[in-house]
């Protein structure tokens, strides 16, 4: 019997579909995240088919990885405009240009709506003043 | 700019594709530890953020509010889980998903990274290890603040 069979054959005595995601919850939880994709591989060996393993198994893979036409700019006089400002924002968030805080407001949603119009050569950068 | 790559191995292979300056503190906190904060776009959310790299993080985790926005167009991994964090134990849910690691120099990089997602985070956004950066290269010029990345091939 391979390594894996065993493995199974042992999982199988002992385990339910539902244990078996309350297993792999637990090993996220530890942050033990390949046990629980090895885990979540052997259950849906098990239990081919069930829908909640199968998916704990899909999500659990490793990422993609692709590159990207993205492109940032340097934000860095921004980024000074802000800690020259930081005091009078805090609790609220806030959009940067390139070169300013181009738009402030209580809520992200608020923030994004305002900003959504403006024309900037590349998307502003939202964040938080704590 | 250019597209080529901006750092190479030994055997003068790419090892990083693209290039960002970080901050070494939050905007708002200089005074804190230096960290390394970059900037990253969750997709859809159409505005870049910044994020400060965790490798002791297992997943990206993101402002309840950044999350609230983009949560109904992500992959929901089935059940609750708790994170231990440095303010405690929280509740919350995993997330799949897409975020862009921006580049200024170079090509920038689509992850596919695990979010946790908790209406109970208080701090900041962070680029999880295991969630995220565990396909990627990457390295640190702490002199320039810059920080170089790219695939793993």
């Amino acid at each position: 019997m391979s390594r894996r069979a065993s493995s199974a054959r042992v999982w199988a005595d002992v385990a339910d579909p539902q244990s078996l995601q309350a297993s792999i919850l637990s090993l996220i939880e530890r942050e033990d995240v390949a046990g629980a994709r090895q885990l979540a591989a052997e259950a849906v060996a098990l239990f081919p088919g069930h829908s909640t393993l199968e998916q704990m198994h899909h999500f659990l893979r490793p990422g993609r990885v692709v590159r990207s036409a993205a492109r940032e700019p340097d934000r860095s006089r921004a980024f000074a405009r802000l800690a020259e400002d930081a005091e009078k924002l805090r609790g609220c968030w806030v959009a940067l240009s390139e070169d300013d805080v181009v738009a402030s407001a209580e809520t992200l949603k608020e923030l994004l709506a305002v900003v959504q119009p403006m024309a900037l050569e590349y998307p502003p950068l939202v964040h938080f003043i704590e | 700019m250019s597209n080529g790559p901006v750092l190479f191995t030994r055997g003068r292979s790419p090892f990083a594709t693209g290039m960002a300056s970080y901050r070494d503190s939050d905007v708002d906190a200089p005074h804190q530890p230096p960290r390394v904060v970059v900037r990253i776009q969750p997709k859809p959310l159409a505005t870049p953020i910044l994020a400060i790299v965790d490798t002791a993080a297992p997943w990206c985790i993101l402002k309840p509010q950044i999350g609230n926005l983009i949560a109904d167009d992500l992959d929901e991994l089935p059940g609750r889980v708790r994170l231990s964090t440095r303010m405690g134990l929280i509740e919350g849910r995993l997330f799949k998903g897409w975020l862009t690691l921006l580049a200024q120099e170079g090509e920038s990089l689509d992850l596919e990274a695990t979010f946790f997602l908790s209406a109970q985070w208080q701090g900041s956004n962070f680029l999880g290890y295991e969630g995220a950066l565990e396909r990627v290269r990457f390295a640190v010029d702490p002199r320039e603040n810059q920080f170089y990345f790219g695939e793993t091939g």
